[in-house]
């Protein structure tokens, strides 16, 4: 049942949550940068820790997969 | 709490008597919020009787007057959280009637995603509290919020736990502070770039 007591207003989007939306949007793809960076580089060690005979699970304990 | 019944012994015991018994005083729970005012960038949306607010093709969604003197701390449950252009994150602000306030946003978050190590984010005086990622997937974002105090002239505190869809099942939790002494009436919940999205919101007073 719906409320019918409650008012929906539709207006248009401030330039306030604009720019906040873009700044915080340019936060996240740096965060998600540095991420994909980290696990790169540990895909990188993985596969030169491997070639050195050493086991998945010794692998992930030395580079904290 | 008044309760106590008395009956005069020599009354007529087959007599009709009514009783109030008063409600509990100070009782303790969870109490559905009606949002008087919805407000919408885009899109359209519905309230449920007891306060369900869907919403589709949104680009923000702004719940009014819903921190009142009645309650002091309260739950917020969002659900269904669908962001149709692609992967996006999903963003919470507070309001002081249709204002939105942008500055003094604190989140520090563990961010745990299956196959992935622990990580962890933070986000300093932002413009919003950031409650983690989305996906326009089957995967959809759920959050749960405790915030307290909002409509107190202080800092407003909070803490989430989200299941982020990002790429699978993810698990966001943190702390949450808006350094701001203003009181606040109520919130506003967006996606990364203003992206449109749908779901489902929900706010709880604590008696």
């Amino acid at each position: 049942m719906e409320n019918e007591t409650t008012q929906i207003v539709i207006e248009p989007i401030s330039e306030q949550m604009i720019t906040v939306s873009e700044e915080m949007s340019i936060i996240a793809d740096e965060r998600q940068a540095e991420w994909d960076a980290i696990a790169a580089a540990k895909l990188t060690a993985a596969a030169k820790l491997a070639k050195l005979g050493l086991t998945e699970e010794e692998v992930q304990a030395l580079i904290g997969a | 709490m008044s309760g106590v019944m008395r009956f005069d012994k020599w009354e007529n015991p087959t007599a009709t008597k009514s009783v109030t018994i008063d409600q509990i005083a100070g009782g303790s729970g969870l109490v559905p919020i009606v949002p008087p005012i919805v407000t919408l960038g885009s899109g359209t949306s519905t309230v449920s009787a007891s306060g369900m607010v869907t919403f589709s093709g949104a680009n923000y969604v702004r719940l009014r007057d819903i921190f009142t003197s009645t309650y002091r701390n309260y739950l917020i449950i969002v659900t269904d959280i669908n962001t149709s252009a692609g992967n996006s994150y999903a963003y919470l602000q507070l309001a002081s009637g249709n204002s939105d306030n942008g500055t003094g946003y604190y989140t520090e978050a563990v961010f745990a995603q299956v196959g992935s190590s622990i990580s962890t984010y933070y986000v300093n005086s932002g413009g919003a509290w950031d409650l983690g990622p989305t996906n326009a997937g089957n995967e959809y974002f759920g959050s749960s919020i405790n915030i307290y105090s909002p409509g107190a002239a202080t800092y407003t505190k909070a803490t989430f736990q989200s299941n982020a869809g990002n790429g699978g099942v993810a698990s966001v939790s943190g702390g949450l502070l808006h350094a701001n002494t203003s009181a606040f009436t109520g919130l506003t919940l967006f996606a990364a770039s203003n992206a449109a999205f749908s779901g489902k919101i929900q706010v709880y007073g604590y008696r």
